[in-house]
């Protein structure tokens, strides 16, 4: 069994609109069945910056803990338990318009429960996942003009599912997401979104004393919505030590686009695991505004410590 | 390196963590939030007043009259039934509330034929359901003193005949006769008025039963615009509700109208406005709370009010527009009028779209 212990985060200015910040891109299902069950902590502290005509603002975040518990059950069977994070409404954005300053802030977003299993054959791990979704968030719409103060609230909730089924072997993967829908309860009406479908494949290899490997995900809605289906890339790198990936992924939302850098090196904890420390890096943009994001993350590994007492 | 890669992410932390309008593009996806102005047409103005206003309840004691008002006091104190001699001293004193202006008033001390209730006394009316013979108190016509109210506390004495006719006698009442107003403190206000016997330099203070002011004043015709506390003027008024403001975010709604004249005996006088919640019937018509209150100077000659909550209500409720009441506050506080310019209401309104919901 191993133990992870990860810190990680986000938010995005862009996340004021749609559902927010999809944080699902290039989320696999796989369990990477192994001998040993596996469970992962996230948090991830975040600090975004804005930048517009020289002007700079930062933002600090952080979310709340995410799990994943993966564990081998019987001849070649897996089960997995999780969460995570689907879509981020996390904003905090000011306005000056004439006399009117506007302070808009959001918290909150749609949460994802899921469930795995998965089954290991020669030829690689087969995987279904069936997801339910849930959530609140909050938008706080503070209005100052003049002397006078207005705040208004906006509360949302939300329940939904999703479903998910891939394949991994040894030079390559497939995944494909689908029968997602989720209702949006507000004070005006309720909505229900048909959430996209979402496809994805990749290749990896041995390269030069580490793994190399691409991926690709197409992600389509439905017609009557306004969002955009969109393809993203990936290019991963992969040492004993140290990693390195880039991400094209722009999101539903049609002005913005979005770049990603991950870095990550592997410290060997004595008697005890590993830790690796990752710096996520992304920058985002639209017409009008661009958005750095500088996001650590620790990952704490006890496995060998577990691997020692089952000798 | 480690200290550059710490102070590398305090800085990212601490520096730049500024209100800066950056990206506010974004927040046109969600709306339009250009701040638009529209003023209301007036539908109607009006006083109502209530003749039967109590005060009991106030943190104060009026006595003054003019050509318009008079305010009389109540004092029913308990006294044990036994007969006292040998006193060195028997007094009344009441202490004034320094906040108001002074002026120098005579009155005169009676004695009271029927009782009070103080919290539902008032000019024509001794208890709720009870009549005085003679609106503004049934006394004696033979006082038993007269007093001018000169210094910050008034004492008043008393000699053995008058103290057994006071304690004969359902109360006292304090009666102004010449012009100008005191304002002395009620127990409301934790300051007593006392009535104390010395005998051998040891006082002895008598329970207080029931103290307040009776007032009557001017019931102007309802046409005009008045505002007034102690004898109270509620002055009414009413707008059309402008279809432009539908489905609208109502920022800021600035009610104002113009102060002719008036008298106050404080140097600062709060207006306050509370929204009818049914059709104006008259004084009595049902309001909700304050939705509006804010102090002025009392030399102020044009009052403003942000009474948005009552737009907004409008907004969200279209067919309760039942108007709102201009309230000199608090009501039972003191005496104070103040007349407003016919004509002088206004009421602009600030607003904006709403966002949209995700």
């Amino acid at each position: 069994m191993s133990v992870i212990i990860i810190l990680l985060t986000s938010a995005s200015l862009f996340s004021i609109d749609g559902l927010g910040q999809d944080m699902s891109v290039f989320q696999k299902p796989y369990l990477y069945i192994g001998k040993y069950a596996r469970i992962e902590f996230v948090v991830r502290p975040e600090w975004t910056m804005l930048y517009t005509d020289g002007d700079v603002r930062s933002i600090f975040w952080s979310n709340p803990f995410h799990f994943f518990l993966t564990a081998p059950v019987y001849r070649g069977f897996g089960v997995g338990v999780g969460n995570q994070e689907r879509y981020n409404q996390n904003v905090d954005v000011f306005l000056e318009n004439d006399d009117l300053q506007l302070h808009m802030t959001s918290r909150g977003g749609v949460e994802e429960v899921f469930g795995t299993i998965g089954y290991r054959t020669k030829l690689g791990e087969i995987v279904i996942q069936g997801s339910y979704l849930f959530g609140k968030s909050s938008e706080t719409w503070n209005y100052l003009i003049q002397n006078y103060n207005l705040v208004d609230t906006l509360l949302y909730s939300y329940t939904g599912h999703i479903f998910c089924t891939g394949i991994y072997s040894k030079y390559l993967y497939v995944y494909y997401e689908t029968f997602g829908s989720l209702d949006m309860t507000k004070s005006s009406m309720d909505t229900s979104f048909t959430l996209p479908n979402r496809i994805g494949a990749g290749v990896h290899t041995m390269f030069a004393n580490g793994r190399i490997s691409a991926g690709y995900e197409y992600s389509w809605w439905e017609p009557q919505y306004d969002f955009k289906n969109v393809h993203r890339f990936q290019l991963e790198y992969d040492q004993k030590k140290y990693s390195i990936g880039y991400t094209y992924k722009p999101w539903y939302l049609e002005r913005v686009q979005e770049h990603g850098l991950d870095v990550s090196y592997k410290v060997p904890l004595p008697n005890l695991g590993t830790m690796r420390v990752h710096l996520e890096l992304a920058y985002r943009e639209t017409d009008n505004v661009q958005e750095f994001l500088i996001a650590p993350q620790i990952e704490l590994s006890i496995r060998e410590l577990f691997a020692r007492r089952r000798k | 390196m480690k200290h550059t890669i710490l102070l590398f992410f305090l800085l990212l932390l601490f520096i730049g963590c500024n209100e800066l309008p950056l990206g506010e593009d974004e927040l046109n996806v969600r709306g339009d939030f250009n701040v638009q102005e529209v003023v209301l047409e007036r539908d109607n103005s009006l006083t109502e007043f209530n003749r039967y206003f109590t005060v009991g309840t106030s943190r104060n004691l009026m006595i003054g009259k003019n050509n318009e008002y008079e305010s009389r006091i109540l004092l029913d104190f308990s006294f044990p039934d036994t007969s006292y001699s040998g006193l060195d001293e028997i007094k009344l004193i009441l202490k004034r509330n320094i906040i108001f202006d002074r002026d120098t008033v005579e009155f005169s001390v009676h004695l009271l034929s029927g009782s009070f209730d103080e919290s539902t006394a008032n000019w024509y009316q001794r208890t709720s359901n009870e009549w005085w013979d003679s609106a503004g108190g049934d006394f004696t016509l033979d006082s038993l003193c007269l007093v001018t109210a000169v210094h910050d506390s008034i004492v008043i004495h008393f000699n053995y005949n008058e103290l057994e006719a006071i304690q004969a006698a359902e109360g006292i009442i304090l009666v102004p006769q010449d012009t100008g107003f005191v304002y002395f403190n009620a127990r409301e206000s934790g300051v007593y008025p006392e009535f104390i016997i010395v005998k051998n330099d040891d006082e002895t203070s008598f329970t207080l039963e029931g103290d307040c002011s009776i007032i009557t004043g001017p019931e102007p015709f309802y046409i005009e615009n008045w505002i007034g506390s102690g004898f109270p003027l509620r002055n009414y008024v009413k707008f059309h509700f402008d279809p432009i403001l539908q489905d609208k975010k109502a920022i800021y709604a600035e009610l104002t109208f113009a102060v002719t004249q008036g008298f106050a005996y404080r140097d600062t006088i709060e207006v306050g406005v509370r929204q009818l919640l049914e059709p104006f019937d008259d004084f009595n018509t049902s309001i909700g709370p304050y939705i509006a209150l804010d102090q002025y100077d009392r030399d102020d000659t044009l009052i403003s009010l942000d009474i948005v909550k009552h737009i907004q209500h409008l907004i969200d409720h279209p067919d309760s527009n039942f108007g709102v009441f201009v309230i000199l506050a608090p009501e039972n506080y003191d005496i104070a009028r103040l007349r407003i310019q016919d004509q002088s209401h206004t009421l602009k309104v600030g607003y904006i779209d709403p966002p949209d919901e995700r």
